[in-house]
């Protein structure tokens, strides 16, 4: 035994095993890349925003995006971060993605998550949907101001409605969470447009909730399976010039991307431009 | 003499010390008396295998050593954990600098480079130190390889990664005979077989932890690795033991208290029960069999759990009611109750190791 297991034996068995894990992992990324992606969607940077760095991470000089995507939430409001469907995720899609037992929720016993694959639409009806909403807001907080008496609060209420129509118009990302399947293929068939649907893979779980005593599951996606996706050196040249100025609240897009996922529902970048 | 281990040379230098100790304190006392020739002998063959022990495998000769062997242990890991962090953030420092293909060499021939020199340091210095060292280094390396190739090419996390984080901290635990190591692929295994046992259940494998079930296949597989034979490495038998048992007593101890993140198709309460019965039926067994087959890393493992889950008893069955200091004094009274039960079990463990020797 203590032969087979000497030193000089384990250290090979060491090299190839690098070797072996990282020619595995390469080969993946060629496998992924290799011919037609299977989504290809100019982004901006409202979808795709830089890595914010805190703490340790400062001396972290790799770069990064975010993608920024989101879903309604029924109930009028659009948020940034807000990731409940309750519009479409309800307890039909639920049973279809195989959570069978939902009474288990109610009894407060743990549900726990899916890997899964979701479609996100790129300035799809619920993107205009959540525009429309926005601008109504704005509107019937114009009418409420005329009518005041015009003091500070009601000033803040008309600035607050007015900063969220232009967010909506020229800073929040315009991809929304449509739909989710167990299978890719599914939604490929529904959501044809490699150029406008993304289908990546991202972990879903039920959750349960009590409006006006009226019972409702519903589901929630928790995050996408790779939602940061790094900046190789070629592409960095406009993104290291970029300064901050404005509203970063409102301001407009400063470059678009190129952003496309391959075969393994992995996102890679092709190209990045100056807007 | 045949092959030993360095817990079992260190064992006979320590026999010889108290042997040479002892000698003197009975020829004090006149119970006996060895002759010149006698003396002579005894002596210079302690002599000759006590400098053939330490230069074969680096003992402790006295007491003073021991201590300062173990500020060594402890100096060298706080060093290989800074090396570790340092070599992280110098990644972190330059990699953003550089091109893909420089990265990914980079990342490849590092642990390439600590495997070489753990290999080196390992045949040329015989304390061990410098290799566990490197390997540690080396191993921090591998981690970076896998997670920062992850991280520039975007893909999806796997958990096939701590698989092979697992094997090759193994790898380099059994060069350089390193529990710290060996005790990190345990953890990377046990929690590459809660996932994909996660996985077998249908849920996303990061979400392993939230079902405590999902450790009991590492369970399984590191007792039985415990049995394999591997005298030869200090303790790793123990480790495997142990760890088998934590990932075992310790989900035991969640499932008790929160039955609401079980398998089990029973209500939350029910499961409560089952598993406060079973955590005392298996910290008693883990006792049992720890003192019929001389395995005392069992009995004290088993001891702590089945002290853990009875304490946690009392505090359900009384705090709420009992005036707090009754309940202290009955915990006082019952742990002198469980000191005498375990200086009975301590003692037959004794007779056991006298038995065994014989």
């Amino acid at each position: 035994m203590k032969s087979f297991f000497s030193s000089r034996n384990l250290m090979l068995l060491g090299f190839v095993l690098v070797c072996l894990s990282n020619a595995v992992l390469l080969l993946g990324v060629r496998s992924n890349r290799v011919g037609e992606p299977e989504s290809l969607v100019m982004l901006t940077e409202r979808e795709l925003g830089l890595e914010s760095r805190y703490g340790m991470d400062r001396e972290n000089t790799g770069l990064s995006f975010r993608l920024e995507w989101q879903s309604p939430c029924g109930n009028g409001y659009y948020h940034d971060t807000e990731n409940d469907c309750k519009d479409w995720f309800d307890e039909r899609k639920l049973k279809e993605l195989g959570f069978a037992d939902l009474k288990d929720l109610e009894s407060r016993r743990l549900i726990q998550s899916k890997d899964v694959f979701i479609a996100l639409e790129y300035q799809g009806n619920l993107f205009r949907e959540s525009l429309k909403k926005a601008e109504e807001q704005w509107k019937k907080e114009e009418r409420a101001f005329i009518q005041s008496d015009k003091g500070k609060d009601a000033r803040e209420t008309l600035d607050s409605a007015r900063r969220e129509l232009e967010h909506r118009k020229n800073n929040s990302t315009r991809l929304f969470a449509v739909d989710a399947a167990l299978f890719a293929d599914i939604l490929r068939k529904k959501y044809p447009d490699r150029k406008k649907v993304i289908i990546t893979r991202a972990v879903v779980r039920p959750f349960w909730e009590t409006e006006k005593k009226h019972k409702r599951v519903y589901g929630s996606i928790g995050s996408l399976c790779v939602d940061n996706i790094h900046i190789p050196l070629e592409h960095r040249k406009l993104l290291d010039r970029l300064k901050e100025s404005g509203d970063p609240y409102i301001k407009p897009p400063r470059y678009a991307v190129s952003l496309a996922f391959g075969k393994r529902f992995e996102p890679y970048i092709v190209s990045v431009n100056a807007l | 003499m045949s092959h030993l281990s360095k817990k079992e040379a260190q064992a006979r230098v320590d026999r010889i010390i108290s042997f040479r100790a002892e000698l003197d304190e009975i020829e004090r006392d006149g119970v006996v008396h060895l002759d010149d020739e006698q003396a002579k002998a005894i002596g210079g063959y302690h002599d000759r295998l006590l400098e053939r022990l330490r230069g074969d495998y680096d003992v402790d000769l006295g007491g003073r050593e021991k201590k300062l062997s173990l500020g060594m242990r402890i100096t060298s890991f706080a060093g290989a954990l800074c090396l570790g962090a340092s070599l992280f953030f110098l990644f972190y420092r330059f990699w953003g600098r550089m091109g893909t293909t420089a990265q990914v060499l980079v990342l490849v021939l590092s642990p390439c480079l600590f495997l070489l020199m753990t290999y080196a340091a390992a045949k040329l210095e015989k304390t061990g130190y410098y290799a566990k060292i490197a390997a540690m280094v080396c191993f921090a390396a591998f981690i970076l390889d896998i997670s920062m190739m992850g991280k520039i090419f975007n893909t999806i996390p796997r958990d096939t990664a701590f698989l092979v984080w697992a094997v090759f901290a193994f790898i380099l635990a059994y060069i350089t005979d390193a529990r710290l190591l060996l005790a990190s692929g345990i953890l990377c295994l046990a929690g590459f077989l809660s996932a994909r046992t996660g996985t077998f259940w249908g849920i996303y494998w990061l979400d392993f932890g939230e079902r405590p079930e999902h450790f009991f296949t590492a369970v399984a597989v590191l007792f039985a690795l415990s049995f394999v034979p591997q005298k030869s490495w200090t303790g790793f038998s123990e480790t495997y033991r142990v760890f088998s048992l934590l990932f075992l007593f310790i989900p035991v101890l969640v499932l008790s208290q929160w039955g609401a993140v079980s398998y089990l198709p029973f209500s939350p309460n029910s499961v409560e029960v089952i598993y406060q019965i079973a955590g005392f039926v298996l910290s008693a067994t883990a006792i049992a069999l720890g003192v019929k087959k001389n395995m005392p890393d069992m009995v004290n493992t088993g001891n702590v759990f089945f002290t853990l889950f009875l304490y946690t008893k009392f505090f359900d069955w009384w705090w709420d009611w009992m005036p707090k200091y009754l309940f202290f004094l009955v915990l006082s009274l019952v742990s002198l109750l469980m000191l005498s039960v375990f200086k009975r079990l301590r003692l037959s463990l004794i007779q056991r190791e006298t038995e065994v020797a014989a």
